[in-house]
């Protein structure tokens, strides 16, 4: 573990731990805000009137299971279904622990 | 836990207790290395942006741009349509300067010494780089419609560098009689936005049915097909059934003279057409300081290393956006602010050690066809051996139900409002 990794996963710890969802195994908080970035050429940061939500609201397992429906198709918006082919597991558990430690940072649960 | 700076979470070298006062590029704080940014268009911004973000000052950004505003051509057809002001596509750049600390040089760039590693401004300022990174844009190539030129363009809108021309050209849609004819003429391959014309065909349709709807658009194509030209030409029928008439280049649509005076346009087939409006976009190359610099090859674009954008051509500089032979990717808004992003994360790689993952690449161009309909094309990424290519796509279909097409159209105003955030806030 990169000492990056070390420190989040200690100051973002309750969040990671939390990661025992349909994906097992650790994110790399680090990864996941690289993936990120891919993420908010549609997603905004905030809150708004918009029909994109803003990811780090979201509840983790949530998320993840949102990802899993749109890789099996059972979600059917073609865009999040290209998006969400192009992740993996480890992907996907990395973006998961990147917005769990944002919305930390933002006084989320 | 206020102590965990972004650089922190992004890099390997952890700004944190005795990690700072280890990192080399701290001891060297005096003088931080310096990347150069030419053009804060859709990929400048972006790249200058999370350079500048991620790197908390660690790396000193300078953006230059002569515009105190940058209006994005993506969204400009819906300013035509009279669906969005001019001003709701207008951003700012003083969020990256208050907020990042880039350092905006409202100036052009007009030379580049790639191997003393200088660009020179027209103020004769220089500035030394480290890394450059070169995101013009586009320029046109005036030498292609006998007639048309820079001038022509004032009576003869492109409106293919928003701004200004989008204004012009709304200007006299406005003026127009009912009953007019107006011409468009989409460029050959390779452009900026390649269902950008044809989305502009729709909307100008939706704002003459409103308003004028005895006038007839002609669009006098250089090309055989064109970007999502199904899915046009099925709304065309349904929305603005008679109302459009698209000639291909292989029926003489190609735009071969234009005589702004008497506001005719001459196609290959021999026709002399007479225009009330006449958007004329001629054929593009990479932005002109491309050239200037040397970065450009014969096919008048930029290549570039798949995995970094990195010009082929010259060390340490990157070209991105619409200047760049980005292959598969086509030139948007959405591809500049994607690649910007495999940009920013290599420089960081290479100028403080900070991890480097992947690239990877995403594009999604939504055109908008009617009040509650539009229709999506897009596609993820990767690095190939020496291009950009495509691992998955998708493509809107042309019997989708309303609801699916009203969605999609909502899509599109939230995409927007997120990218220019992304790139600007
Ligand atoms: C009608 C239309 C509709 C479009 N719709 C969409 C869409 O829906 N979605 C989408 O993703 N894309 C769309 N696009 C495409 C998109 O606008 C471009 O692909 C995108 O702007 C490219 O970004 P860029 O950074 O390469 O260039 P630009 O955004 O053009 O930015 C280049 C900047 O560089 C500056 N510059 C140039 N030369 C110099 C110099 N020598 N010194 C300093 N500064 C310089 C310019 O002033 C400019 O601000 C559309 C385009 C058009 C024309
Ligand atoms: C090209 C635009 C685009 C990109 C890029 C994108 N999304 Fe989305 N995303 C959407 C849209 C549109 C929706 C709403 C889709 C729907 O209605 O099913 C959505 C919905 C979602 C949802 C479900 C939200 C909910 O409230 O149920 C998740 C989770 C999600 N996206 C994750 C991501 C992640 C993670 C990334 C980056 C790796 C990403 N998205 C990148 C457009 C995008």
């Amino acid at each position: 573990m990169t000492r990056a990794r070390a420190i989040v996963a200690t100051l973002a710890g309750v969040s990671l731990l939390g990661l025992a969802g349909p994906v097992r195994g650790e994110g790399d908080p680090a990864y996941g805000e690289y993936l990120a970035n891919e993420c908010t050429a549609c997603h905004p940061p905030d809150v708004t009137d918009g029909v994109i939500p803003p990811l780090w609201m979201l509840p983790t397992d949530y998320f993840i299971e949102a990802l899993k429906a749109y890789q099996t198709g059972e979600r059917e918006n073609p865009v999040m279904q290209a998006v969400a082919r192009a992740l993996g597991d480890e992907e996907i558990a990395s973006l998961a622990a990147y917005f769990a430690y944002l919305r930390e940072q933002k006084g989320g649960s | 836990m206020s102590r965990l700076t972004r650089r922190g979470l992004l890099g390997t070298t952890a700004v944190l207790g005795v990690g700072l006062v280890a990192a080399p590029h701290v001891l060297r704080a005096q003088t931080r290395p310096k990347v150069v940014v030419i053009g804060g268009g859709a990929g400048g911004a972006t790249v200058a942006k999370y350079v500048a973000r991620d790197s908390k000052g660690a790396i000193e950004v300078a953006l230059v741009e002569p515009k105190e505003t940058y209006t994005t051509c993506f969204y400009s057809n819906l300013y035509l349509a009279g669906w969005r002001s001019l001003e709701s596509i207008t951003h700012r750049y003083v969020n990256l300067v208050e907020k990042y600390g880039v350092i905006h040089y409202r100036d052009m760039a007009v030379d580049v010494d790639t191997g003393k590693k200088v660009v020179r401004l027209a103020s004769g300022r220089e500035l030394p780089y480290d890394k450059l990174v070169v995101a013009p844009g586009i320029d046109f190539r005036f030498d292609t419609i006998e007639g048309y030129d820079e001038a022509a363009s004032m009576d003869m809108p492109h409106a293919y560098q928003a701004g200004e021309q989008t204004a012009l050209l709304r200007t006299q849609l406005e003026a127009m009689e009912d009953g007019g004819t107006v011409v468009i003429a989409p460029p050959p391959n390779p452009y900026r936005c390649p269902p950008g014309p044809y989305e502009r065909t729709s909307l100008i349709a939706n704002y003459l049915k409103k308003t004028k709807p005895k006038s007839k658009i002609l669009v006098c194509d250089s090309k055989d097909k064109f970007s999502k030209q199904a899915l046009f030409q099925d709304a065309w029928q349904r929305y603005y059934d008679g109302m459009i008439e698209w000639i291909p280049g292989e029926l003489g649509g190609r735009v071969v003279k234009v005589d702004t005076k008497a506001m005719t346009v001459t196609l290959e087939g021999g026709d002399v057409i007479k225009a009330s409006v006449a958007n004329i976009i001629p054929a593009q190359k990479a932005g002109w300081i491309a050239h200037r610099a040397g970065l450009a090859n014969d096919s008048g674009w930029c290549p570039i290393d798949p995995d970094s954008m990195a010009s082929t051509v010259a060390q340490d500089v990157y070209v991105l956006g619409d200047a760049s032979i980005a292959s598969k990717m086509p030139k948007s808004g959405f591809a500049a602010n994607s690649q910007a992003k495999v940009v920013a994360m290599d420089i960081r790689h290479q100028l403080l050690g900070d991890k480097r993952f992947p690239a990877r690449y995403r594009n999604t161009c939504w055109s908008s066809v009617a009040d509650n309909d539009a229709v999506k094309v897009g596609a993820s990424y990767k690095a190939g051996e020496t291009q950009i290519e495509v691992v998955d796509k998708f493509i809107s279909q042309v019997d989708e139900p309303p609801e699916v097409r009203a969605q999609t159209r909502a899509e599109a105003d939230a995409w927007y409002d997120s990218i220019t955030q992304d790139m600007f806030a």
